[in-house]
């Protein structure tokens, strides 16, 4: 009826019109725009995320995607808390910012959508440009369906149909080219660098300007935008890890641990990590026992950066204590079962642990919500098949943090489970020897 | 149509034309009773063409004028992003300036709107809402301690300070033996913490009477402190209750379920003694239970704006509906300025089928088509054209082949008929993801959406 015949043709999709629309979605707005992403391949969505990340690095545009190991909601909830702080700060000249994340189409599809869906005003009030949601087949119409409120905010829904535009194809992969900073590359020039800095998204201008002091100085470096590919690292005098409230430290720790590294000297591992804070949001407890240099004020940088290049060098100093490998702390063998990072799980105690607090605590928001209240950072739950999985995870997770006695704290003083109280306080009473 | 300029704007002018328009067109909730933003609001309703029908907050505001001090129960239903909220707040606005005290609760700040609802945790929070309204308008007075009074006992009463530690400890008495409560608290716990709700809602099933009976009690005091014997009874108006949904399939039914009996059988405790309230309601619901109208003082559902005719198997788009729709786009801005033509103006909104978030939509995608670096730029047709093109897909995307057959039985007879629980379920889909409309001219109607329409066309 309206402007054009019951059964034309419809128009064929153009990449050019396409890239058009999405960039301009991303300067042009004030608040949350949520916008789908549908493409029939993840080769394709993955031509497309390049050339959409090396735009906004041309441009100077902020740029957040979960780190390879990060779970989309997860990856969300870091971004709202960051969004919160930076609203506080500067509410009113606030960047756009471009986030991008994956949905996998696996069991988690309907929970992830639910989440987002009910987090949806949430997101709104703390994030500032396109919130860019992507996935295969018909993943419009699933979102749609499951996510009610999302769908009835929405700003756009683009499909892509194949890659983006060639001469923006080019730019981006010349861009990543020049970047280099993809790990899977790096790690095989493992036995060139001295020294590995890994960065989140959006640490990355920090990292390269770390990386260009070092250069001064004479060391050798390399720029990892995320963790993937750590697994492959052979050698590397230092990792050097950026956190900000976006980017996961113990998904760095866990991707080496995995490491060809871990796997040749898995003594010398823990000695090779150091965290530096740029941001404040982050976790007390979340460094496992490492004491992170510190480059949020201008003094604490010029300090700390002092501390690093001696480090490096391999240089002493008495008045700071410790060179970098001494400062870094190992569980010991004599450490109690319930301060042990990782989760002893070989400890018989831990999965009678595990099966009191599934039985406590048998769904899923009542863990979270126990887990919060044990203030470890649950940000959003990754949802396994079964609430005896996700408290294995919650657990690891627990460890990670060493929060694992406040959660049994926290337990102990919830009176609608004491029925377990007298199991829990004997299983904290076992001592470390498995 | 354009307003003549004087002289042309330079690029940087047009660029702050074209982010003013933005904003103009971001899909929010209006409030008319603001100054500062009265002049965003449309009033449908006055148009001559009324395609909306009469004045959607009419019924339940002359309800409220012709029994001031009695209390009263209406509903007031509508799809997301038809302007609910707007109208809700204009009668707010209205009923105060006639000299009523009216409380304006948003109820995804006390219910957690993705979890199952019970009849118990419902007023449990609108205690909580009534009691922050409260606090707001008391300030330090001595009220404010009068009614913390009130709501300690209340809390004590249906014993919610056994329920959590945490809440007791902020209801008791400080060290200097004063009453202390945190309402913010119970408010975050209610919508956070799933947890907490469920015992809560265990708790006080076994105890609705007598939790009832503390409501009613705690409301017949919070009136009390706030009007005067004898006087007109104050308004409660609980938005977003239409809002409230499950996660899949199986708790959305339940959900529903909960939903129907609340307003069904837990009617007579909707009707607060002493205050007249309005609730938002899910546009489902008479579909549930038929005669759901009955059973209040007023009903009604807000309907999309009406751009064709019932009974017209073609849909001829009907002149004075579209002259409002032109009205209401350009009361936000120079609209006219971003296209051809009238005509191109009129397409798009024709193709939001008469749902205002649609047409703020369409326009959003509009002003991103113009080119920003020539202030006379303006999409022609083909620009135009592109933009529904897309907007048709992108809606075209939420339709299951499954629901075919349904959607062309509304686009023929204009009806909705769902007869059993599995239809009324994919029904409240339809109407969540705006692929069924509701209109209104003289009795309410009901049509698919024109990316409907065009699927079911090829």
């Amino acid at each position: 009826m309206i402007d054009k015949p019951a059964g034309s043709p419809e128009p064929p999709w153009d990449a050019a019109r396409t890239w058009r629309s999405l960039v301009r979605l991303f300067g042009f707005g004030d608040r949350l725009d949520f916008v789908f992403l549908e493409s029939g391949s993840s080769e394709t969505f993955r031509a497309w995320r390049d050339a959409l990340r090396a735009h906004c690095r041309a441009t100077e545009r902020p740029w957040s995607e979960p780190s390879p190991s990060q779970k989309i909601l997860d990856w969300l909830e870091a971004e709202r808390l960051r969004g919160l702080d930076l609203e506080r700060a500067a509410a009113a000249q606030r960047p756009r910012e471009i986030y991008l994340g994956t949905i996998a189409q696996d069991e988690d599809e309907r929970f992830v959508f639910a989440r987002i869906n009910e987090n949806r005003d949430n997101l709104v009030r703390a994030l500032n440009g396109v919130l860019c949601l992507a996935g295969t087949g018909d993943f419009v119409r699933r979102l749609a369906y499951a996510a009610p409120s999302v769908w009835a905010m929405r700003t756009k829904s683009f499909e892509l149909c194949g890659p983006p535009p060639a001469e923006v194809a080019a730019a981006s992969s010349t861009a990543e080219r020049g970047l280099e900073s993809l790990v899977v590359k790096t790690a095989k020039e493992s036995f060139d660098f001295d020294v590995l800095l890994t960065a989140g998204g959006h640490e990355e201008s920090a990292a390269r300007e770390l990386r260009s002091r070092l250069e001064a100085e004479g060391f050798r470096c390399r720029v990892a935008v995320d963790e993937s590919g750590l697994a492959d690292l052979e050698r590397a005098r230092v990792v050097v890890v950026l956190l900000s409230p976006t980017y996961a430290y113990s998904s760095s720790w866990e991707a080496l641990r995995g490491s060809r590294l871990a796997a040749s000297r898995p003594d010398d591992l823990r000695a090779r990590l150091l965290p530096i804070l740029i941001g404040d949001a982050v976790i007390p407890g979340m460094f496992q026992g490492l004491t992170p240099l510190d480059f949020r004020s201008p003094e604490s940088r010029a300090r700390d950066y002092g501390r690093l290049v001696r480090a490096l060098r391999g240089e002493r100093d008495a008045s700071e204590g410790p060179g970098l490998t001494q400062v870094i702390p190992v569980s010991s063998g004599d450490t109690s079962w319930l301060d042990q990072v990782p989760f002893p799980w070989v400890h018989p105690a831990a999965r009678a642990l595990l099966d009191a607090l599934n039985a406590a605590y048998p769904h899923a928001e009542e863990m979270l919500f126990v887990l919060r209240a044990a203030g470890i950072l649950t940000n959003q739950a990754v949802v396994p098949a079964s609430t005896t999985d996700l408290w294995r995870w919650a657990l690891e997770l627990a460890a990670r943090q060493h929060r694992v006695r406040s959660l049994l704290h926290r337990v102990l003083a919830d009176d609608d489970v004491s029925a377990y109280h007298p199991t829990i306080r004997r299983l904290i009473e076992e001592p470390s020897a498995a | 149509m354009a307003t003549p300029q004087t002289r042309p704007l330079t690029i940087p002018e047009r660029i702050r034309e074209l982010r003013s328009l933005m904003a103009a067109f971001t899909v929010r909730p209006i409030d008319p009773a603001n100054p500062d933003e009265a002049a965003l609001y449309f009033p449908f309703h006055k148009d001559p063409g009324r395609p909306r029908g009469r004045d959607p907050v009419m019924d339940l505001r002359k309800t409220i004028f012709l029994l001031p001090e009695q209390e009263t129960c209406q509903l007031f239903s509508g799809f997301q992003g038809t302007g609910k909220s707007t109208e809700l707040r204009r009668l707010a606005g209205e009923l105060k300036d006639a000299g009523f005290l009216v409380l304006f609760v948003e109820g995804g700040r006390y219910i957690n709107l993705y979890q199952p609802l019970e009849i118990s945790d419902l007023l449990l929070a609108v205690a909580a809402a009534v009691g922050e309204a409260i606090e707001e308008m008391v300030g330090q007075s001595p009220l404010r301690q009068q009614l913390t009074e009130r709501m300690v006992e209340f809390f004590s009463r249906i014993k919610l300070t056994q329920i959590d530690v945490g809440l007791s400890a902020a209801m008791g008495l400080d060290q200097a033996g004063k009453v202390n409560l945190d309402v913010a608290k119970l408010r975050l716990e209610l919508t956070q913490n799933p947890s907490f709700k469920t015992r809560v809602q265990d708790a006080l099933r076994g105890t609705l009477r007598v939790f009832l009976d503390a409501f009613t009690t705690f409301m017949n005091d919070a009136r009390a402190l706030m009007t005067a014997a004898g006087g007109p009874c104050p308004v409660l108006i609980i938005d977003d209750l239409e809002k409230v949904q499950g996660s899949g399939d199986k708790q959305q039914d339940t959900v529903q379920r909960q939903i129907e009996q609340i307003f069904s059988a837990f009617n007579a405790a909707l009707k607060i003694p002493g205050w007249h309230t309005i609730w938002a309601s899910p546009p489902y619901l008479p579909f549930l239970n038929t005669s759901i109208a009955s059973l209040y003082d007023g009903y009604t559902v807000l309907p999309m704006v009406r751009l064709w005719s019932e009974k017209d198997p073609r849909r001829a788009p009907d002149a004075a509906s579209l002259e409002a729709m032109r009205k209401f786009l350009r009361l936000r801005g120079r609209v006219d300025s971003l296209v051809e033509s009238e005509a191109l103006l009129d397409e798009l909104i024709l193709s939001s089928s008469g749902h205002v978030r649609d047409l703020c939509r369409l326009m959003q995608d509009l002003l991103r088509e113009v080119d920003d670096a020539d202030p006379n730029g303006r999409v022609g047709e083909a620009g135009v054209r592109r933009i529904i093109a897309d907007y048709v897909d992108t809606s075209q995307k939420a339709i299951y082949t499954d629901d075919l057959a349904f959607l062309r039985s509304v686009a023929d007879t204009r009806r909705v008929d769902a007869t059993n629980a599995t239809q009324i379920q994919r029904v409240a889909k339809l109407f969540d993801t705006q692929l069924v409309m509701v209109y209104r001219n003289g009795n309410e109607w009901f049509d698919v959406s024109v990316p409907v329409q065009r699927r079911l066309a090829r």
